[in-house]
């Protein structure tokens, strides 16, 4: 089963409550890194197949795909 | 000596206390202004000029004065705006402006000018740059003259200023004696930084006022500094770091979170749009590179994320001659996309790894930290945070002759 790293949004009403939402994310199968209270937001990573389910449980606003940025590299002009 | 086509202070303190009325027509009468709105002024008013005749709007139901009903008073109190508009003469004037009791209470006195409505200039209007060309100069870096740090009696004291970037080198002599936190976001790195990226950016943000070397190129030169390092040492970070970042930074009450980092994305992605006005409403406000995926002239470019989302303020970068920088990205056209105000981000001098200690660069990246360095004093100077302090350096911002799509509301600048 592939592994896809996801960032979970809480909605509003939700972010007090945040490790009840993450819990029930970890029922759904994600692997929970980081519970991130102050944002609102709950990172980690959960199998392809598995990654719709989690838009369903309750106080999740967004489930987003994890992506990167990249600087330049130090010797170039424009940073 | 800085731009010699500047005015000198003497000139400049003269414009201040003589307004330039121009061709502006007066009406005879004078306004004053008090210190303060809470007391009544009337006895002040009464005693230093004798006037008899004096109306208030606290006379009125609902301050709602009737002009009808004040036109033979001598002086009409505006109460809630602590103004006055007078009838004096130049000895009634001049007790105002000169007279003891009057000093700290009466701020400002100016003559009533009479307003008309704007008409439609004759002709094309010609782009001639307003805006005097800066250059590094021995003590100072263009950019801390062109957003008035270099001039400003504010240094950032008390304020907490979050880089979220590379880390910082903590062997640069320029931050020794700082009160530093720093904390890495990056799996199996320290918060060194391994890449020269964010101790520039940080040396821009809060470097010292007295450089170990060379001129100075930092804003909020005493600002406690919070490097949180959310970028690898090859420049590479994940969404996971840098929310992580965000998160220990609003926990600490910064005021100010830097990010000079982004990813070329037309939509603003969820997570930092929630975390931008999570923030926000946690009296941190978030800064980010608008990007450097322009290259003008064919090719403006677009604001990426996160400085796309409607809570995160997106800077662009302009040159020496204020003008917008060819790779700097132009707004977007849906909500949170715009470029929210420019920065210094051309030939960008800071600070750099060691042993080789000082980078001049360009880049949206270097733009940022200039904007952050000012809000860092703003909050300094106002106590404000949040969408206060966003408003306040969008107000402040100084209009640039170019478009707003590209510069916003313009550079960035602080008071003295």
């Amino acid at each position: 089963m592939a592994q896809v790293s996801v960032t979970v949004t809480v909605d509003d009403e939700h972010v007090r409550a945040i490790t009840d939402v993450a819990a029930a994310l970890r029922d759904r199968g994600m692997h929970v890194e980081q519970v991130l209270g102050t944002v609102g937001a709950v990172t980690g990573s959960v199998p392809q197949e598995l990654r719709q389910s989690l838009s369903d449980v309750v106080g999740v606003a967004h489930v987003s795909g994890e992506t990167r940025v990249q600087l330049p590299p130090p010797d170039a002009p424009v940073q | 000596m800085i731009e010699p086509d500047r005015p000198s202070d003497e000139q400049r303190q003269q414009e201040r206390s003589q307004p330039q009325l121009g061709t502006a027509q007066t009406t005879g009468r004078y306004l004053v202004v008090f210190a303060d709105t809470d007391g009544d002024p009337r006895p002040l008013l009464q005693s230093v000029t004798g006037l008899t005749h004096v109306a208030s709007s606290r006379d009125f139901d609902d301050q709602r004065v009737d002009t009808s009903e004040t036109a033979e008073a001598d002086a009409t109190i505006f109460a809630e705006l602590g103004i006055a508009v007078v009838t004096v003469d130049p000895e009634q004037l001049g007790a105002l402006q000169t007279a003891a009791e009057a000093r700290g209470a009466i701020v400002a006195t100016a003559p009533e000018l009479i307003h008309h409505v704007l008409t439609s200039p004759v002709g094309g209007g010609t782009r001639e740059p307003a805006e005097p060309r800066w250059r590094d100069n021995d003590r100072l870096t263009w950019g801390l003259q062109a957003v008035n740090a270099a001039t400003s009696s504010y240094s950032g004291r008390g304020v907490k200023v979050a880089v979220l970037d590379t880390g910082l080198d903590a062997t640069h002599p320029d931050f020794a004696g700082r009160t530093i936190t720093a904390q890495s976001f990056v799996p199996g790195e320290t918060a060194q930084d391994g890449h020269g990226h964010g101790t520039h950016c940080i040396g821009t943000a809060c470097g010292p006022e007295s450089p170990t070397d060379g001129r100075r190129y930092g804003v909020a030169y005493e600002a406690e500094i919070f490097a949180g390092k959310v970028l690898s040492d090859q420049g590479s970070g994940t969404d996971s770091s840098i929310l992580a970042g965000i998160n220990w930074a609003v926990s600490h009450g910064c005021a100010v979170i830097s990010m000079s980092l982004g990813a070329e994305a037309t939509a603003p992605h969820p997570p930092y749009s929630y975390a931008g006005r999570r923030a926000l409403v946690q009296g941190t406000l978030i800064i980010a590179a608008a990007g450097n995926n322009a290259s003008r002239p064919g090719d403006p470019g677009f604001v990426g994320a996160p400085a796309n989302s409607p809570d995160i303020m997106a800077v662009a970068a302009v040159d020496s001659q204020l003008s917008i920088a060819p790779f700097s990205a132009r707004s977007l056209p849906g909500r949170g996309g715009q470029v929210d105000v420019a920065g210094p981000g051309v030939a960008v001098y800071s600070s750099w790894l060691m042993p080789a200690k000082y980078q001049t660069i360009d880049g949206t990246s270097m733009a940022t930290p200039h904007a952050a360095g000012v809000a860092a004093l703003w909050a300094q100077a106002t106590g404000r945070t949040g969408l206060e302090l966003w408003a306040t350096l969008a107000k402040e911002s100084q209009r640039l002759a170019e478009l707003s799509a590209d510069v916003g509301s313009g550079m960035v600048h602080v008071i003295d």
